[in-house]
């Protein structure tokens, strides 16, 4: 074993985890060479490197174009022996590969030429050949990209934008998801936590550049336009559900050209986006463009009609040779408090409240309300209830702020509404009279050891007991599942958590053809990881559907073990100077948004769009597996 | 405003500056190739790499904004190195016909060859030799003496707003050319040649030049364009007497060196046997092609009596006038008051309208 990758804490890395079981001899990549097997050819594995380096460069910067190229040919002089002119040739060139490049790509594929040049006369001695001839596999990822659940281009629609490439770059993106307009308002952008620019000042605003692309759009006067194959003779497909997975996966299906029926037991498509997030964080003209541009491919969404009650699961499994459940989790979870099931008029679980709100049926009103739960749901029920004129919102949270599931931003927005937070307390009773809600009992916490979630456990402090006056009540600390339309349906395995149990890769339920994904499978989670399950529900349907089999591909793989070997290093050392600060998107001010339920975030102008992805440090990053 | 050091002497500028432009304050001089002060900066060339104190990597200083106590070094060894490293590899792939090169005298790649005192590429890159394109009137495009500067992608887009060329293909083979591979006409190119303008090397030249004289042989000439009345300030480069090509004069105040195709490519009328140079006046009955040469006074003098005529005869409103785009504002607006003031009609129109 040889390795000379080193991580940021300056630790060789020598871990080489296998390929869907199968053993690397040799990795070469972005932070040199990890060689397991010393029978490795190795200058014949370099040349490979350059080779796959060069068909990924854009060629836009010298040193990359010319120089990666440079090293190719000086490599496959040295194959004629060992001429040390022509490695101090190729060190000099390496050196400007690295320290010149314009991005990671380039600046990163020069490590592999110097390492083997630093250990030349330990690589130079392996015995080449010894294990056989060799099988490469070049494989390319970005941080950011690797860490985007629906692992979107990003790098690539970065720099489309930077380049005034809209109509790519949006192209780029719909690769991935239909949802530009969506994901760029209402994204967590796990991305952002592993963009190195934030290692050096700040990270790229990625959610920010989704968003502004996909207005840049609408801008210009034209509607969300999607590519791809449209019906044809392929079978038809049933979808459960139009939230972000069961769209992602109809969207999918639809430009492989399968003709897909999804059915949506509400009168609106969006599922949680639709009623769940408050349109004054996604306005609902954005969302419902982009649900007709998936229509336009095809795809048809049966409205009002639940499964289990106006068609019958057994009744789709006949009809539809795949079915998707993508059904979400539209159900509260309880607190578990006396009262709670009394029928209080002003007592409204979290999920309910919103759905009412924004399908247009009726939400009980007064001057106070309080939530109760840290979660975006919890903070989206106290933020809708400034919108609808409650003069007090209080926000009830059993542990304290650094612990709220919540977005950072979420929270410092319902402060800046006047949301009135009440940190480590409890509810554990709630007062009624004559049927109706009066307040809450409510208990402080103080936090003990850590629980399985790595939080600390919040227990009650006997004796600090308190009554807390508001009129409505509304609990948001959980989501659960209706799994009742299923009733009956052999072989489809429920979890602890009352979620459906599925192939982690694959989705594939023990059903054959029934397939699973979104919150229904992940539990309460984001948009972005309702898309990725989508997108790859579709790819095991369109296997199912042509071969009959379903089974992990070749990038699910690749992703498995990127993710094992790791492409971001949270204490890399980037080396560039910092003080370019992130562009901020424009936002209404409190006053102007309290007036109704408006967009809050304005998004970037077409300079500070622009200007943003200047930013963007293009971390591609080439390595060559070797077999 | 954002206060650095660069060499050694403090600057303060306005916070989004770039470094580029804060040491051109004062005087620094950093090599550019893909750096158009028109065009937004992308950092593609990498020659204006320069070294930021406590940072590892050095920075392109065309795209990178200042930052407060930001410690620049425009020339370090190791910076003049890289800079001569990075020509030599332009130089690798690009053909070494400067000898006959028409962009000879007039090369960004030559001048900063010249400047880093590169005498030739150090290697030579492997790359296929691609077909000179002589497919339209116009524009000579010879791609292997692209060096991918991009100006020519971002002239289109930024300030033609056409985005007819992009940069195709990956790696070494990596080169500026046509969204549509058939040529420019299928990319929609309007023939503006503002690319050629911006194209630091050879690559794109103009096709009535060609083999009509070297840079320093041409003289130039400051002129404006006669095809409407926006007054482009154009170049022309003269030899013998005989205008063998125009480029735009870089006037911030009207067209920033920009031009249209009829100013840019539209010039064979000026040495046209065909074209009027001094006013002529009908002998005989008309249709009959006879003409003789007059002075302007004897011309303008027959045109005053015979409006006067008319008018005294049939009244003014048997007379119309009609005016030029070619004209300015100023002269199209004489020419109504001389309809209206001075012959009294309103039978006033313009060509433009037509």
């Amino acid at each position: 074993m040889l390795s000379t990758w080193r991580s940021g804490s300056n630790a060789y890395k020598t871990s080489l985890p296998p390929l869907g079981g199968r053993p690397l001899r040799a990795f070469i990549g972005w932070g040199g060479i990890i060689l397991k097997d010393a029978g490795v050819d190795l200058l014949a594995a370099l040349k490979e490197y350059y080779r796959a380096v060069q068909r990924e460069s854009c060629g836009r910067c010298v040193p990359c174009r010319v120089g990666t190229k440079l090293i190719l040919q000086i490599l496959e002089k040295l194959s004629e022996g060992d001429q040390s002119a022509l490695r101090r040739q190729l060190k000099s060139i390496a050196l400007l590969v690295q320290q010149g490049s314009k991005c990671e790509l380039g600046q990163s594929a020069a490590k592999p030429a110097l390492d083997f040049l630093d250990n030349f006369d330990r690589l130079a001695s392996s015995a080449p050949g010894e294990g056989g001839p060799a099988e490469y596999k070049a494989v390319v990822a970005a941080p950011c990209m690797q860490r985007c659940p629906a692992h979107l281009d990003i790098p690539r629609y970065m720099e489309c934008t930077q380049e005034v490439r809209f109509r790519e770059g949006l192209d780029v993106i719909r690769e991935s998801t239909a949802l530009a307009g969506v994901l760029g308002r209402v994204c967590v952008h796990p991305c952002e936590d592993h963009c190195r620019r934030g290692l050096v000042d700040e990270p790229l605003a990625i959610r920010g550049i989704k968003r502004f692309l996909a207005d840049y759009e609408l801008g210009r006067g034209r509607r969300p336009r999607l590519d791809g194959a449209r019906m044809n003779g392929r079978p038809p497909v049933a979808v459960i559900g139009a939230g972000p997975a069961g769209l992602s996966c109809a969207y999918q299906l639809a430009r492989r050209g399968y003709k897909v029926t999804v059915y949506e037991a509400l009168p609106v498509a969006g599922g949680m986006l639709a009623v769940g997030i408050p349109p004054y964080r996604l306005p609902r003209d954005i969302l419902q463009g982009e649900i007709e541009a998936i229509k336009e491919l095809g795809v048809d969404i049966q409205y009002n009609t639940r499964v289990g009650r106006e068609i019958s699961f057994k009744e789709l499994l006949q009809s539809y040779r795949a079915v998707f459940i993508a059904t979400g989790l539209h159900e509260s979870a309880r607190m578990g408090v006396e009262g709670e099931t009394a029928g209080y008029e002003g007592f409204v679980p979290g999920v309910k409240y919103l759905r009412n709100l924004n399908l247009g049926l009726p939400v009980p009103r007064g001057k106070s309300i309080a939530v109760v739960g840290g979660g975006n749901v919890a903070m989206d029920c106290a933020r809708s209830s400034v919108r609808l004129g409650f003069e007090e919102v209080y926000l009830l949270y059993r542990r304290s702020r650094a612990e709220m599931p919540a977005n950072e931003c979420e929270v410092r927005d319902a402060e800046a509404e006047g949301v009135k937070f009440y940190f480590q307390v409890n509810p554990v009773r709630i007062v009624a009279e004559d049927g109706k809600v009066k307040g809450v009992e409510c208990v402080r916490m103080e936090l003990g050891e850590p629980d399985a979630s790595g939080r600390r456990r919040p227990v009650p402090v006997p004796g600090s007991e308190f009554f807390l006056s508001c009129e409505v009540l509304v609990p948001a600390i959980g989501q659960v599942a209706d799994l009742s339309f299923l009733d009956g349906m052999e072989g489809l395995e429920v979890t602890k958590g009352g979620t459906l149990a599925v192939d982690p890769v694959t989705l594939a339920t023990k059903v054959p053809g029934v397939f699973a994904g979104g919150d229904i499978v992940l539990g309460p989670r984001t948009v972005v990881e309702a898309v990725a399950q989508g997108n790859r529900a579709a790819l095991s349907i369109d296997q199912y559907l042509t071969s009959g089999k379903v089974k992990a591909g070749p990038q699910d793989l690749v992703d498995a073990w990127l993710k094992e070997f790791g492409v971001f290093d949270a204490v890399e050392e980037v080396g560039l100077p910092s003080g370019w600060p992130r562009k901020e998107e424009k936002a209404a001010p409190v006053e102007e948004r309290l007036q109704d339920f408006r967009e809050v975030e304005l998004g970037f102008d077409f300079d500070d769009g622009v200007a943003e992805t200047a930013r963007c440090l293009r971390c591609y990053r080439v390595g060559l597996m070797v077999f | 405003m954002v206060t650095l050091t660069i060499d050694g002497r403090q600057v303060a500028v306005p916070e989004g500056t770039t470094i580029l432009e804060a040491a051109r304050r004062l005087d620094i001089r950093i090599p550019t190739l893909c750096y158009h002060p028109l065009l937004r900066p992308l950092g593609y060339c990498r020659l204006c790499l320069v070294a930021v104190e406590g940072a590892g990597k050095p920075v392109t200083a065309c795209n990178t904004p200042v930052a407060e106590g930001m410690v620049v070094h425009t020339s370090t060894p190791e910076i003049e190195e890289w800079r001569k490293g990075i020509i030599e590899m332009l130089l690798s792939q690009h053909p070494a016909d400067c000898l006959t090169c028409e962009k000879a005298g007039d090369c960004d790649l030559q001048d900063c060859a010249y400047q880093a005192g590169v005498k030739g590429p150090a290697w030579k890159a492997e790359v296929a030799s691609l077909p000179v394109l002589r497919d339209n009137p116009f524009i000579v495009r010879d791609y292997n003496k692209c060096i991918v500067c991009g100006r020519c992608v971002r002239v289109c887009l930024e300030v033609q707003g056409n985005a007819a060329l992009e940069l195709v293909g990956r790696g070494i083979e990596t080169k500026a050319g046509t969204v549509d591979p058939a040529g420019l006409k299928e990319a929609g190119c309007v023939f503006c040649g503002n690319c050629l303008q911006v194209c630091p090397v050879g690559a794109l030249t103009e096709r009535a030049g060609e083999g009509r004289g070297r840079e320093w042989e041409l003289k130039k000439v400051r002129s404006i364009c006669s095809y409407c009345g926006v007054g482009c300030n154009l170049t022309l480069y003269v030899k013998d007497g005989k205008v063998v090509k125009v480029k735009g004069y870089e006037n911030p105040e009207v067209n920033n060196g920009w031009l249209c195709v009829k100013g840019r490519f539209g010039f064979d009328y000026i040495h046209s046997p065909d074209r009027l140079t001094k006013p002529l006046i009908r002998e005989g009955a008309r249709g009959s092609g006879n003409f003789r040469e007059a002075t302007w006074e004897e011309a303008l003098d027959l045109v005053a009596r015979e409006l006067r005529e008319i008018k005294e005869s049939h009244g003014p409103d048997v007379l119309g006038f009609l005016c030029s785009a070619k004209c300015t504002n100023e002269e199209n607006y004489l020419l109504q008051k001389l309809a209206r003031g001075v012959m009294g009609t309103n039978n006033v129109d313009h060509c433009a309208r037509l």
